[in-house]
Formats: structure tokens, C-alpha cells, sequence
């Protein structure tokens, strides 16, 4: 095919030398092989050249040649090759030449190009922030989590009172300490691992002076202790800071500061007001009702378990899908609180025989169905996962195999839509341990449960238990297929 | 414009020496943020372009106003567009707000290495007429 027309678009991180170099020599090049060109530059001093709606409507192939994200959503439907600026340099008649051979059409989905394996080149920006946030928080939760994972399993000792029951805890001798310190360890990283995130997000959103205020407002958001509740606000609350803190920041950079000051505005101004910000809303407006709604929701799961006493399914149901909700987040903690709560005081009530730990069953089998479930999503549906999750997802499996459900919190920040997924396979696994009538006393929350826990009710009451929450696992794992079927990922 | 004689071992050195020299011209606040404004683009991606010309840059907050210096050295190993050596470094300092039209000063002189002509009577040049020839490119037009 001949190619007579080509518009393409340049830019670099500083915005000075190679973006307008690179625009020379495609130029260049342009005119030297006879085709006609256009190419808008995306400088420090903005967009000049700017490709208009006909120029990339009549142009036979679309060319990048950036070091930065350019926003390709205008040139959905072209052909479109996509480099770096010095590839443009070296040689850009070649490029020229190559993208009327080779360019392939851009869908608006993540592309491959030029040995980097580009993350979040959706077309929505909403997207790409939460991805770059994923991406800085990714290896945390991965050292985090299998630390803590590993932790976990020699965490569960036999009750001395009661040899059929494990309680957790870890052991008093040199092993125990050993243990109990990588826990905490593993612990510290999880506490790390919702600031990062919101660190991430706003950086992607307003740069670096939003990190630093993203950062402790995303700590801030997440400790218990200092908003005064059970709990912090989990991932949930780390999307909340990363944008607000993002867009907060920006709108920051446009206030026209006398230039006196002007040097010390992303180091000292922005930071201190943006931080003050966070602080007063975050302390005032969040804290509270999460207490409040805390509070609410745990009379309110209370009242339902009593309520259908006689309908376990219902209840179960309930409880899962708070699980798979928000991962460790208020309304998960809630769940669990209530489930050990009725378990505490039925067992004091009516002792062994009467106490009623199919709430604890429901809570216990969903808390890994959400890991295991994204889990496994990344190993039957490759091409809608980028490399990075796809090695989460083995590290997801391990913390899901121990009852560490945190390992979904990535998946399920970057693409906020899984969390209907985990809520409804959460939920599913919840409902079905309820509605078998399986009672677990206690252990590690996964298919493990059934060795390293105790489960009573039908016969081989340990297999059901094993067999619903991986088929809950699968069904998650497909939901996350069905949401993220338009997100492909062309890999090598 | 500086015509370095020392012989400096690799690119390194030589972004020391531009922020160096920026420090003590004024055009920076401070000398070790400018060189580690310099390094960061580096790692980035090599400015290294070919011919033995190269643009290092530094965009910071610790710069000014946009100023160009202009490095004549013996061959420095860099990683380069055609894998030659550097012996002409054109250093940008770029300030993190500035007026457009000085931008674009530096934009032009960058854009103007692409030729190779002027490359090559930039190479013939003694320093006088480097600067000349600078100059007068900035003025065309």
C-alpha cells in the first residue's frame, strides 16, 4: 500500500530538544521521500501543530514518536505506529517507511510496541491513573503478602481446651517470636501498601508535588487509630485520596502565586495545604461516618442473623459478599466482627453442641474467594491481564490459599469494577457453606480451612467445604473475564 | 561556551562540569540538583545524538531562566545514535515555567543540529565563530 499521507505527533519528558527534533526529521524525511505530513508537537510550551479532526481523518497511517503517554484516543480506527523520539532521529525515513508497512490498526486497547509493553494506554485517563497507582503498589503487596502469608500458616495452634479447635496465635517459643515478627512485618507492608497506591494515583494526575500529601493522607484515611474507628478505610479510601489529593493538587498549580514564592510551591505550599486539606476532611467528614456506619451495619447484620436464624443462606450470603466487598476494608472487618461475635456467644450460651458458626463458615470460605478467584482469572484469561498481574496473580493465589484476602485489593483498585465480581462470588460462597449447613470453628478462611481449621455439619463436611469455595473461585474468575473482556493485552 | 582540554572519561564527567559551570555562571540555584536533573534525563533516554553531538538537559526548578552551553571536548564515550563518541555537547538549562519564546530559542538550536551541514561548520568553527554561528541561527527568520 501507498502511503501518501501521514500526520504523527512528537513529544519528550523535558518538552525542548527531541520533541521538536523529532519533528524535524519527519518532516524531513517526509519531504525527501514525496509524501505529505504533519506532525503536532507536544512541548513544555503545549500542543502546537495540532492535528485537526480531517488531517488524521485523510491520513493513511498515524505515527508517535514520544518518550511520554500521548493520548491516543483521537486516532482509534487508524493505523498507528508507535516510538520513541530517538528512533525518529536515527532514522526517519525508515520509520516513515515501516509504518506504511507495518502500522497496524489501534483499537483503543493496550498495545505493544517497540519492546515496551505500554501499561494502561486505555483511552480513559480515569484508567491510567489507577493503573500507575497499581503499578507502584504492586511489588508491595507482593513482598507483603507472601511474607505474611507464610506467617499465617504457623500461626494456628491446637486449642489446649478443646482439641478439635485451632486458635490463632502464635506460639511462645523462639519459633513463635520468629513468625510472629514476619506477620507483623507483612502487616507493615499491607499498611504501606494504601498510601503507595494513593501516592501513585495522584502522582499520575498532578505530579510530584501531590505525592507527598497523597501519602500521608492515604495513611491517614487507613489508620484505625487515628480516626478512632475499628478500622481504616482500606483501598476504597486509597482510590478516594489518590484522586482527590490528584485533582486537589492540580487545581493548586493553576492558583497564580505572587513569584516571590513561586520556587517553593511544589516543595512547601502545596504539600502543606494539600496535607491540611486531607486532614480536615478526611478526620472530620470520613472518619466519622465510617465509625457511625460501622456501627449501623454491625446492628444491622446482627438483626438479620436473628431474623432468618432459620434461613442461613440468607444471612450467609450477606456476610460473603461483605467479605468480597471491600477486602479487609470497614465493611469486611464488620462481617468478621459479627461472625466471631455469634460464634463467642452462642459457644458460652449453649456450649460446643449448640453453637451456631455457620456465620463464621460464611465469612471464613469467602474471604479467599476473591484472591483465588483473581487468581485463577489470570492464569485461564491471559490476554486481558498485563504481565505485572499476571504475576500477582500467582502471589494472589498464595495469600488466597492462607485466607489472606488482601491479595485481590490490586486487581480490584485498578479496575474498580471487579468489585461487583468479588462481592458476587463472595457472596455465592457465603451463601453456599450457609445453605449445606457447614460450621467452621475456626482456621485459616480458605480451602486449607479444612486441615489447618475444623468444620462440622453434613458428612465430609471438609470436602464441600474445599469444593464450594474453589468453584465460588471459578465463578469469580470468570465474572472478572466477562467485565474485563474488552481489556486485551497484546503480549510478545 | 566552554572548549574543555582535560580529557573526561565518560558522560558523567561531563554533566558534573556542566552543572559546575552553571553554578558558577548563576544560572542555577544549585549545582547538585542540576546534576541530577542532567543524570534523571540521561537515564530517561541517552541524549546522545550522532555525529558526535549531544543535547543533555536538565529541566528543574533549581534553573532560572533558559540559557544553552555550549561543551567542545575530546571524544567522550556515550551512547549515541550512531554509536560515535561525543566531542560537542549543546547542555540545555531549562526552567520549570518560563516564557515561551525563550523555550523556543532552545528548540531551535536543537532543531538546527538535525542539519548536517551545520554540523559540519559548527565542527570547522573556532570558538569565535561557533558563537556566531549560534547566533545567527537563532536570529534567522
Amino acid at each position: 500500500m501507498k502511503v501518501k499521507r501521514f500526520v504523527a505527533v512528537t513529544g519528550c519528558a523535558a518538552g525542548i530538544a527531541h520533541t521538536y527534533m523529532a519533528q524535524e526529521a519527519l518532516e524531513k524525511a517526509a519531504k525527501e521521500l514525496g509524501v505529505e505530513a504533519k506532525v503536532e508537537t507536544q512541548g513544555t510550551i503545549g500542543t502546537e501543530n495540532k492535528l485537526t479532526e480531517e488531517e488524521i481523518e485523510k491520513a493513511d497511517v498515524v505515527i508517535i514518536a514520544a518518550d511520554i503517554q500521548i493520548d491516543k484516543s483521537r486516532f482509534i480506527g487508524k493505523r498507528l505506529l508507535e516510538v520513541d523520539t530517538n528512533t525518529a532521529l536515527k532514522d526517519a525515513k525508515t520509520l516513515i517507511l515501516t509504518a506504511m508497512d507495518q502500522a497496524t490498526v489501534y483499537s483503543g486497547k493496550g498495545t505493544k510496541v517497540g519492546g515496551k509493553i505500554e501499561i494502561g494506554t486505555s483511552t480513559n485517563k480515569f484508567v491510567r491513573y489507577l493503573m500507575s497507582g497499581l503499578t507502584d503498589m504492586i511489588p508491595v503487596t507482593i513482598a507483603a503478602g507472601l511474607l505474611l502469608a507464610i506467617a499465617n500458616v504457623f500461626a494456628f495452634q491446637p486449642d489446649p481446651n478443646n482439641p478439635d479447635l485451632v486458635v490463632w496465635g502464635f506460639s511462645d517459643d523462639a519459633k513463635g517470636e520468629f513468625f510472629s515478627k514476619l506477620f507483623d512485618l507483612g502487616k507493615i507492608g499491607f499498611t504501606l501498601m494504601i498510601p503507595i497506591f494513593a501516592a501513585g494515583v495522584a502522582r499520575a494526575i498532578a505530579d510530584r508535588p501531590a505525592v507527598a500529601p497523597a501519602f500521608i493522607a492515604g495513611f491517614m484515611i487507613n489508620d484505625a487509630e487515628f480516626l478512632g474507628t475499628e478500622t481504616g478505610a482500606g483501598f476504597i479510601g486509597a482510590i478516594i485520596v489518590g484522586f482527590g489529593i490528584g485533582y486537589l493538587v492540580l487545581l493548586l498549580k493553576k492558583v497564580p502565586w505572587p513569584q516571590f514564592i513561586r520556587p517553593v510551591v511544589p516543595i512547601l505550599i502545596i504539600p502543606l495545604l494539600a496535607t491540611f486539606a486531607a486532614y480536615i476532611v478526611i478526620y472530620y467528614l470520613i472518619g466519622q461516618p465510617i465509625a457511625i456506619g460501622m456501627n449501623s451495619l454491625y446492628d444491622f447484620i446482627n438483626h438479620i442473623t436473628e431474623t432468618y436464624a432459620s434461613a442461613p443462606i440468607i444471612y450467609g450470603a450477606i456476610l460473603g459478599a461483605m467479605m468480597g466487598f471491600d477486602l479487609g476494608g470497614p465493611v469486611n472487618k464488620t462481617a468478621l466482627l459479627v461472625s466471631s461475635a455469634i460464634f463467642i456467644d452462642t459457644m458460652n450460651q449453649f456450649g460446643p453442641e449448640g453453637v451456631n458458626a455457620i456465620p463464621q463458615a460464611a465469612t471464613g470460605a469467602a474471604i479467599s474467594v476473591a484472591p483465588l478467584g483473581a487468581a485463577i482469572a489470570t492464569w485461564l484469561f491471559r490476554k486481558h491481564f498485563l504481565l505485572e498481574e499476571r504475576t500477582l496473580g500467582s502471589s494472589a493465589f498464595v495469600m488466597g490459599m492462607v485466607g489472606v484476602t488482601e491479595g485481590a485489593i490490586p486487581f480490584a483498585a485498578a479496575h474498580p469494577s471487579l468489585i461487583i465480581a468479588n462481592t458476587l462470588s463472595s457472596g455465592l460462597a457465603g451463601a453456599l457453606v450457609a445453605a449445606v449447613g457447614i460450621h467452621f470453628y475456626g482456621g485459616i478462611g480458605s480451602p486449607l480451612g479444612a486441615f489447618i481449621g475444623y468444620t462440622t455439619g453434613p458428612a465430609f463436611s471438609w470436602l464441600w467445604w474445599i469444593l464450594l469455595i474453589l468453584f465460588s473461585a471459578f465463578v469469580n474468575a470468570l465474572l472478572y473475564r466477562l467485565i474485563l473482556r474488552k481489556r486485551v493485552i497484546t503480549h510478545e | 561556551m566552554f572548549l574543555v582540554e582535560e580529557k573526561l572519561e565518560n558522560k558523567e564527567q561531563l554533566l558534573r562540569l556542566i552543572a559546575q559551570k552553571a553554578a558558577e555562571l548563576g544560572y542555577v540555584d544549585s549545582e547538585s540538583d542540576c546534576y541530577r536533573g542532567l543524570l534523571e534525563r540521561e537515564r530517561q533516554q541517552s541524549t546522545g545524538f550522532e555525529d558526535g553531538f549531544a543535547i543533555p538537559h536538565c529541566k528543574d526548578q533549581t534553573v532560572k531562566e533558559p540559557r544553552l552551553l555550549i561543551f567542545k571536548t575530546p571524544p567522550i564515550p556515550w551512547d549515541t545514535l550512531d554509536g560515535r563518541p561525543v566531542r560537542f555537547s549543546f547542555a540545555l538549562l531549562i526552567p520549570e515555567q518560563s516564557a515561551a519564546e525563550h523555550l523556543k530559542y532552545l528548540s531551535k538550536i536543537a532543531k538546527s543540529l538535525l542539519d548536517e551541514e551545520y554540523r559540519q561548520r559548527l565542527k570547522q568553527e573556532n570558538r569565535q565563530g561557533i558563537y556566531l554561528l549560534v547566533k545567527n541561527q537563532l536570529e534567522e527568520e
